[in-house]
C-alpha cells in the first residue's frame, strides 16, 4: 500500500478537512441530510487515504466508493422513515422502521470495509516482498536475524 | 436500591478479583523493563490483542455507562457503539501498520514516541504528552466511578467506601504488572464477556416480554425514545458516530495495542474480529438500558435513583445468580484492565514523554517512577471525576473525545500524509485540548453549550483536523527520516 502521489493526498486531505468542517456546520443548523452525507464521506474519504496507491485500483475505489452510497443511503432512509408521530409503529423484526435500518443494516454492514482490507492484505496492504525490503534495511532486530514483524 | 445478597454472586466477584491478582503477580516477574511495563516487550499474538482492544475499549464505559445511557436517552447512544465496526477499519487502515512497522525500527513505546519520531523536534512530543495525560484523567475518571457503582450494587457499601476500594484493588493491580497484567486479564474476562453478553441480551429480551413488546411499551411512553436518534436527538447521534467512528484511531489504549503486535501480518483479519467480537459485547449496552426502563413503565421494576444503576440492578433482579455472578466479575476485570492501559499511558507521559520534550530525556529509574505516578493519577482521576458529577458514558465520552481530537490528525492522518508537519502537530493538539476543555467547562457551568446537542468532541475533533490540515499546507514541507518515510510508504 505505497502511497498516493504528493498532489493527491494533499488534495485528499484538504477535502477531508473541509468535509469534517461541513459535517459540524451542518449539526449547527440542524441540516441532517447534509449531517448524514458529510459524515459518512469523512469516515470513507479517511479510509481512502488510509488505502493510499491502492485506490488507484478499480475494485477498491468501486468497494469503498459503494460503501459511501450505501451507508449515506441508510442513514438518509432513516430521516425519511423516522415518524414519532405515529400512533403505533410499524415494527420490523421487533423494532419501528428506521430504528430497523439502524440495528440490521448500518450495524452488521460497517463491517465492510475490514472485509475488504483482510481479503486484500496480502495482495495490496502488505505484500510479503515489500515487508520483507523494509525489514532488511530498517529492522532494530537484524543482527540476531529476527524480523519477527 | 438492590444489593447481592447471593453467594453465588459474592463468590464469582471474589474468585474473579482473586484471579486478577494472581496475574497481576505473574505479570510483576515478567516485568523487568521499561519496554516490559508499556509494550509487553511486543510479544503478542493477533488473537491476544485483537480482544485485549476489545475489552479495554468496552470497560466501565461500555458496560455500566452504555446501559446508563440508553436508559436515560433510548437509542441515541447506539451511534457510539454501533460504529465500533467502522471504527476498527479505520484503527487498523490508519494507524495499525504504520505504527508497528516504525515500533520495528525505533523503539516506540507511547504515542509521544512516535509523534517525536514522525516530525522531530520536542514541540510535538511535550503537546502529545499532556494531551494524553489529560485525555486519561477523563477516561480514568470513567473507570473509577464505575468500579464505585459495581462495588455499591455488590457489596452495599457507601459511595467514598466505595471509590477508596476501588482504587486500592487498581493501584495494586496496575502498578505491580504494568501492560502485561491488564493484557492478560483483558484475554481472559474478554471471552466470558461475549459469552456472557449473549446470555444477558437473551434475558433482557425476555424480561422485557420480547423486542416487539419492549418496542411498543418505549414508544407508547416516547415514540422518540426508541427511533433511531434517540431522545438527544439525530445531530447528536450523528456527531457521536463521527466521533466514536473516525475518533476510534485516536484511542491510545486500542492502538498502542497494536504496536504490541508479535507478527504484523497478524494485522490482516484484526480489524474484522474486533467489529465482531465487539458488536456482540454491544448487546449488552443496547438491551439492558431498554429492557430496564421497558421494566420500570411495565410495573415490574422501580424507579432508579441513577440510570448507571440500569445494569447493576438488571444483573441482580432478572437474571441467574450465575450468570450474574459471571458479569459482575467480568465488569470488574474489565473496568481494572482498561484502568491499567490507562495508568501506565498516562504515567509514561509524566515520567517519560514530558521529561523526554523538556529536558531530552526520561526521569531517572523510569520503571521505579513509573510505578509511583501510576498511583499519583489514579487519585487525581477520581477527584476529576467527583468534580465532572456526570453519567459514567457522558465522562467517559468527554476523555474519548479529548484523545480523538488530539491523536487522530497528528498519528492517524500524519502517518499516511506526507506534508503533514510539526507546526501543525503542535497546533492542532493545543487547539483540541483548549476547544475540549474550553466548550466543555462552558456548558457545564452554563456559559455556551452547542446547539442541537452536537458533541463537544465532535467539533474539536473537526477544528482540530482542519487546523492540521491548513497549517501543514501552509508551512514549508517537513523532511521526514528515511526509516518512518519508508514505514508510510510500504
Amino acid at each position: 500500500m505505497p502511497s498516493l502521489p504528493n498532489r493527491l493526498e494533499n488534495r485528499l486531505a484538504a477535502v477531508l478537512a473541509a468535509l469534517g468542517l461541513l459535517t459540524v456546520g451542518a449539526g449547527f443548523v440542524n441540516a441532517l441530510p447534509t449531517m448524514a452525507v458529510g459524515l459518512i464521506s469523512v469516515l470513507i474519504l479517511s479510509l481512502a487515504l488510509g488505502w493510499g496507491a491502492a485506490l488507484g485500483l478499480r475494485p477498491v475505489a468501486i468497494y469503498l466508493g459503494g460503501c459511501l452510497l450505501l451507508y449515506a443511503g441508510l442513514i438518509l432512509a432513516m430521516i425519511a422513515l423516522d415518524d414519532p408521530t405515529t400512533a403505533e409503529p410499524v415494527l420490523w423484526g421487533g423494532f419501528p422502521r428506521a430504528t430497523a435500518l439502524l440495528v440490521f443494516g448500518l450495524w452488521p454492514l460497517g463491517t465492510l470495509p475490514t472485509i475488504l482490507y483482510g481479503l486484500r492484505f496480502k495482495r495490496d496492504i502488505l505484500p510479503e516482498e515489500r515487508l520483507q525490503s523494509f525489514l532488511r534495511r530498517y529492522s532494530r532486530h537484524r543482527p540476531q536475524g529476527r524480523s519477527s514483524a | 436500591m438492590p444489593v447481592a445478597d447471593s453467594p453465588i454472586i459474592l463468590a464469582s466477584v471474589i474468585f474473579y478479583l482473586a484471579v486478577c491478582a494472581a496475574i497481576g503477580v505473574w505479570a510483576m516477574r515478567r516485568t523487568h523493563t521499561i519496554s516490559d511495563f508499556l509494550m509487553a516487550g511486543q510479544s503478542l499474538s493477533g488473537y491476544v490483542v485483537v480482544i485485549a482492544a476489545m475489552s479495554s475499549t468496552m470497560s466501565g464505559f461500555g458496560f455500566v455507562g452504555g446501559p446508563g445511557l440508553v436508559f436515560e436517552s433510548g437509542a441515541s447512544s447506539w451511534w457510539m457503539v454501533f460504529v465500533v465496526t467502522i471504527g476498527a477499519a479505520q484503527s487498523w487502515t490508519l494507524a495499525g501498520k504504520r505504527l508497528r512497522l516504525v515500533s520495528e525500527s525505533r523503539e516506540i513505546l507511547t504515542l509521544p514516541d512516535a509523534v517525536a519520531a514522525r516530525y522531530g523536534g520536542r514541540m510535538p512530543r511535550l503537546m502529545m504528552g499532556l494531551a494524553v495525560l489529560l485525555g486519561v484523567l477523563g477516561y480514568l475518571g470513567t473507570q473509577v466511578v464505575a468500579v464505585a457503582w459495581v462495588l455499591i450494587a455488590v457489596f452495599g457499601v457507601s459511595q467514598p467506601v466505595a471509590m477508596a476500594i476501588g482504587l486500592a484493588v487498581l493501584a495494586f493491580y496496575s502498578i505491580a504488572g504494568g501492560i502485561l497484567a491488564g493484557v492478560y486479564t483483558d484475554l481472559f474476562q474478554g471471552v466470558l464477556m461475549v459469552i456472557a453478553a449473549v446470555a444477558v441480551f437473551y434475558y433482557a429480551l425476555e424480561s422485557g416480554g420480547g423486542m416487539a413488546e419492549i418496542s411498543r411499551t418505549l414508544w407508547k411512553m416516547d415514540p422518540e425514545f426508541i427511533g433511531p436518534w434517540g431522545t438527544r436527538g439525530a445531530v447528536t447521534a450523528m456527531g457521536w458516530y463521527l466521533l466514536f467512528g473516525l475518533g476510534a484511531v485516536g484511542q491510545p489504549h486500542t492502538i498502542t495495542k497494536l504496536m504490541m503486535l508479535r507478527d504484523i501480518r497478524d494485522l490482516r483479519w484484526g480489524a474484522f474480529q474486533m467489529g465482531a467480537a465487539y458488536s456482540v459485547l454491544a448487546l449488552l449496552w443496547m438491551s439492558i438500558g431498554l429492557a430496564m426502563r421497558a421494566l420500570v413503565l411495565q410495573g415490574k421494576q422501580a424507579p432508579l435513583e441513577n440510570p448507571d444503576l440500569a445494569a447493576p440492578t438488571f444483573l441482580l433482579g432478572h437474571t441467574p445468580e450465575l450468570l450474574a455472578g459471571i458479569v459482575f466479575a467480568g465488569l470488574l476485570a474489565a473496568i481494572m484492565s482498561t484502568a491499567d492501559s490507562f495508568l501506565n499511558i498516562g504515567a509514561a507521559a509524566i515520567v517519560r514523554d514530558i521529561p523526554t520534550a523538556l529536558w531530552g530525556a526520561p526521569l531517572p529509574r523510569e520503571l521505579f517512577w513509573t510505578r509511583v505516578v501510576t498511583g499519583v493519577i489514579l487519585v487525581a482521576s477520581a477527584l476529576f471525576a467527583l468534580y465532572m458529577e456526570s453519567l459514567v458514558a457522558l465522562l467517559g465520552t468527554f476523555g474519548w473525545g479529548t484523545f480523538a481530537a488530539a491523536i487522530v490528525p497528528s498519528i492517524a492522518i500524519g502517518l499516511n500524509w506526507k506534508r503533514a508537519t510539526a507546526a501543525a502537530c503542535t497546533s492542532s493538539i493545543a487547539v483540541s485540548i483548549f476547544l475540549n476543555f474550553a466548550l466543555e467547562l462552558s456548558a457545564r457551568h452554563g456559559l455556551y453549550s452547542l446547539p442541537n446537542g452536537l458533541p463537544v468532541g465532535a467539533v474539536a475533533l473537526t477544528v482540530s483536523l482542519a487546523i492540521f490540515v491548513g497549517v501543514s499546507l501552509m508551512t514549508p514541507e517537513p523532511e521526514i527520516p528515511e526509516d518512518v518515510l519508508a514505514a508510510m510508504e510500504v
